[in-house]
């Protein structure tokens, strides 16, 4: 019998099998996922923490109902990036006005490291950093803000982001090159 | 609350179910068909615009820019459906490799289709639509065709008008014998009641020749123009003949011109004669 505590160490393809028979592997899954999904809903879609969080509640519920009509030639990470990817362009869809701009969540950050105290300095300037950035990447179209995030901050291979968007390896390599020299002029406009 | 208890809850809450594999399956095969039913829709849209082109010329050709439009969106829409359908086969290679892997493949399909008739055959159902007969026929080129068009200027406004081609049916042929025979018949002054008959069995003589001359083979057309030759030599000496005969008459006629009566059988051999010269031209023209 596989027990929950048994498959903590098990893989995402191995843990998914099992939810057919229990759904609490499903539990598994999200909770391993939660953070990662989280985060890249965010840096793309550029919304609060409470808009990001209803996206990945639907990207989760959508793999529990098409839970069968995942891949075994695919990554399980692979299949939910791209679930997300489709929730994120609905979401764009939907919110064409709101596309592009700066999250708030960004100087909350900024807040909270400046008032924590072990070393003040650097984490703002971290944060800061990553402020410029984010602004530079809003400016951005968000084809390409898709890859940059995918290839550079979720650090994902080149089949992988190719799984996930639907596209062929080779055009993810002219996608990239693209969004590397569209960021660099943003970056130049910011003066950075 | 964490998300993982936030999502169990929604999925409770809304008897969200987990669809079944079947409906996995059994959509992946309808994606896969479709797929298969647009190439081969593609490839016939191809082997149409392929004979379109052998049958016209490039420029003009409505058929062949037609089907070649279909072609095209047929194939993209294939291209789009493979790649979505077999992704995971195809996202290694490039879009150029997909296209090339499609072109071949429709372009074989085409061709086997057109040799085994299907192109030939789909193309005349079509030809049973009236909207597709309307796009296919040629348009009428009044430059290339003048003879075809008549017409003139009314009332300041140009007007064309198209000739009735199918007028010269068995009927005007006999109406216009009738008046030569007659008119030759006058001249000669004879009755013109024997003219409408003479006609009638010279028309129909000649359209019935014509009519063997189409069922025969060369070699026995070939006969039949010796045949034919042999005629005409004994139609000249009969008229010759003839012709000496009318003259004596024509020296006894204004005599008794006054009784048309008497004219009459010879007006039956003067249009019989005049008839089978008109024949015999009518068989040189051939």
């Amino acid at each position: 019998m596989v027990t929950l505590d048994s498959m903590q160490n098990g893989s995402d393809e191995e843990v998914l099998a099992l939810v057919s028979e229990n759904e609490e592997f499903f539990g598994l899954l999200i909770r391993r996922y939660e953070n990662r999904m989280l985060g890249y809903v965010r840096k793309i879609t550029g919304g609060s923490t409470e808009t990001a969080e209803d996206i990945v509640q639907n990207i989760f519920i959508k793999a529990y109902v098409n839970i069968y009509s995942f891949n075994k030639e695919q990554k399980f990470s692979s299949w939910l990036y791209g679930i997300a990817h489709n929730e994120c362009i609905d979401y764009w869809r939907k919110n064409k006005k709101h596309s592009g701009v700066i999250s708030l969540d960004t100087s909350e950050e900024i807040m909270a490291a400046l008032k924590s105290e072990d070393d003040l300095f650097l984490g703002a300037q971290q944060q800061w950093d990553a402020q410029i950035i984010r602004r530079a990447l809003d400016g951005v179209p968000n084809k390409y803000k898709e890859v940059l995030i995918l290839r550079f901050l979720e650090d994902r291979s080149y089949e992988d982001i190719a799984q996930i968007l639907k596209k062929p390896v080779s055009t993810v390599g002219t996608l990239v090159r693209r969004a590397k020299r569209i960021f660099a002029e943003k970056m130049k406009q910011e003066k950075i | 609350m964490r998300l993982e208890e936030k999502i169990f809850q929604r999925i409770e809450r809304e008897n969200i179910r987990m669809r079944p594999r079947w409906f996995f399956v059994l959509r992946n095969f309808f994606h896969w068909i479709f797929a298969f039913t647009l190439m081969i829709g593609a490839s016939l849209a191809m082997g149409l615009a392929a004979v379109s082109l052998q049958e016209g010329a490039f420029f003009g050709n409505v058929p062949m820019y037609f089907w070649g439009t279909v072609f095209a969106g047929l194939f993209v829409l294939t291209g789009r459906r493979f790649f979505k359908v077999g992704f995971m086969r195809f996202y290694k290679y490039g879009y150029f490799v997909l296209i090339l892997a499609l072109m071949v493949t429709n372009s074989s399909l085409a061709f086997f289709a057109s040799k085994a008739g299907a192109v030939d055959a789909l193309e005349a159902r079509l030809e049973t639509i009236p909207a597709y007969k309307k796009l296919t026929a040629p348009e009428k080129n009044i430059i290339q065709e003048p003879n075809e068009i008549k017409g003139g200027v009314e009332q300041g406004n140009p007007v064309l008008q198209q000739q009735e081609t199918d007028k010269n049916t068995k009927d005007d042929k006999i109406e216009k014998g009738k008046d030569f025979d007659e008119n030759q018949a006058t001249a000669s002054g004879y009755s013109s009641e024997l003219a409408k008959p003479a006609a009638e069995s010279r028309v129909t003589k000649t359209d019935n020749l014509k009519n063997l001359e189409e069922k025969l083979p060369e070699d026995k057309n070939e006969e039949l123009e010796k045949d034919s030759n042999a005629g005409l030599v004994k139609n000249k000496e009969a008229e010759k003949d003839t012709e000496k005969e009318l003259e004596e008459r024509n020296e006894v006629v204004p005599q008794v011109k006054g009784a048309e009566t008497e004219s009459e059988p010879n007006s039956d051999d003067a249009a019989t004669q005049k008839g089978g010269g008109e024949f015999s031209e009518a068989r040189s023209d051939d």
